[in-house]
């Protein structure tokens, strides 16, 4: 699972996901990847999650690039607890996601192989995602 | 290479509020810059745009055909695309940004790289990796190729191709270092799935907080 390994704040306030994101919303490495349509938290373990979910569908073949990384903790307080007495403890770290960001890239695959694993990988996280290719391999694959 | 015709329109205002109505209109703001001119603001039809861009790739030399500008003395408006800025989530074409070039003059340009054939290395089960997708040249315009192919059916797992393997036709110099990787044939993956242990699920280990670190070692320091 994917956490930072120093931090310099054990706990974060919680911040607002405004906008769109204008960095990271191009394919950098890879033919394909899964583009975040809205925004939202993304926890470490669905990151987990949809990396399994790549890795196994596409089997040997391809190379995967995880573009997110989640260096947000998020607290929550014990359960039956009342309300005050300070902010509760980090239980777990998120990426911030904001619309357009490009989560996962993958090369080396077919483009079905790379749309079914990714189809997996979007049911793995909480927020709407979509397919994308480089456009010289959708023109590719549309011959 | 052939010139591609792209008719504009002069646009007087400019700022988020025009051009979001020139946006609805179905226009596109552009600005037309290069060296020796002052820039020009115009408009392009959206549509049109697209088509061209999707037809003849990114690197096509456009002959800019502005509407009523009989003043504007530019006989020659030859420009090639610098920078489209699309919208991250729809894609939709915000602003274009064209290069004006004079065709008796070298400049650099960005031209896509083709491969063509399936690499041996692949067959035998490797991962064709690219690591440029388009590879900066310098060239006079009227020599500027579409693509540059190359073929990359003998490239065996762990061997590379580099910008200096490219074949430029005359009058093409590669201005990209000639050691930069283009493709590589990745060795297969053999990944052991480790299994963690639901202890080790329960041990992820918490991040270490700066500033406590730093605190100690201060206070050891003191001591």
């Amino acid at each position: 699972m994917l956490l930072p390994k120093r931090i310099a704040h054990r706990k974060h306030q919680k911040g607002r996901r405004r906008g769109k994101a204008y960095r990271g919303s191009e394919l950098t490495f890879g033919h394909f990847g899964l583009q975040a349509l809205e925004a939202g938290w993304v926890t470490s373990r669905q990151i987990e999650a949809a990396r399994i979910a790549i890795t196994r569908h596409v089997k040997r073949g391809g190379k995967l690039w995880i573009n997110i990384f989640p260096d947000k903790p998020v607290t929550v307080k014990p359960a039956e607890t009342r309300m005050g007495k300070g902010k509760g403890n980090p239980e777990y770290y998120v990426a911030v996601v904001k619309p357009g960001r490009i989560m996962f890239e993958l090369e080396g695959v077919s483009v079905d192989i790379a749309r079914a694993a990714m189809n997996l990988a979007s049911h793995k996280l909480a927020i709407k995602t979509k397919f994308v290719q480089r456009e010289e391999a959708q023109a590719t694959s549309e011959k | 290479m052939n010139r591609i015709s792209v008719s504009a329109v002069l646009r007087t205002q400019s700022g988020k509020g025009p051009n979001r109505r020139l946006r609805v209109m179905g226009r596109v703001p552009a600005v037309l810059y290069g060296t020796g001119m002052e820039p020009l603001k115009l408009s392009l039809d959206t549509h049109d745009f697209n088509k061209m861009m999707a037809v003849e790739g990114g690197n096509a030399l456009l002959s800019i055909n502005i509407a009523g500008t009989a003043s504007v003395a530019i006989d020659d408006n030859v420009a090639i695309v610098r920078e489209v800025q699309r919208d991250p989530v729809t894609r939709r074409t915000l602003h274009v940004d064209l290069y004006r070039i004079r065709m008796d003059v070298e400049n650099n340009f960005e031209v896509p790289i083709h491969s063509t054939g399936m690499p041996v290395g692949v067959r035998e089960g490797g991962i064709l990796e690219t690591h440029l997708y388009t590879v900066e040249v310098r060239c006079l315009p009227t020599l500027l190729p579409s693509t540059i192919e190359i073929d990359i059916v003998g490239l065996k797992i762990n061997n590379s191709i580099h910008v200096s393997d490219l074949k430029m036709p005359d009058g093409v110099k590669p201005v990209s270092d000639p050691e930069t990787v283009v493709f590589t044939v990745l060795p297969p993956k053999i990944e052991a799935e480790a299994v963690p242990t639901a202890a080790e699920v329960e041990e992820v280990q918490q991040p270490e907080v700066i500033t406590k670190k730093k605190a100690e070692e201060a206070e050891q320091a003191s001591e």
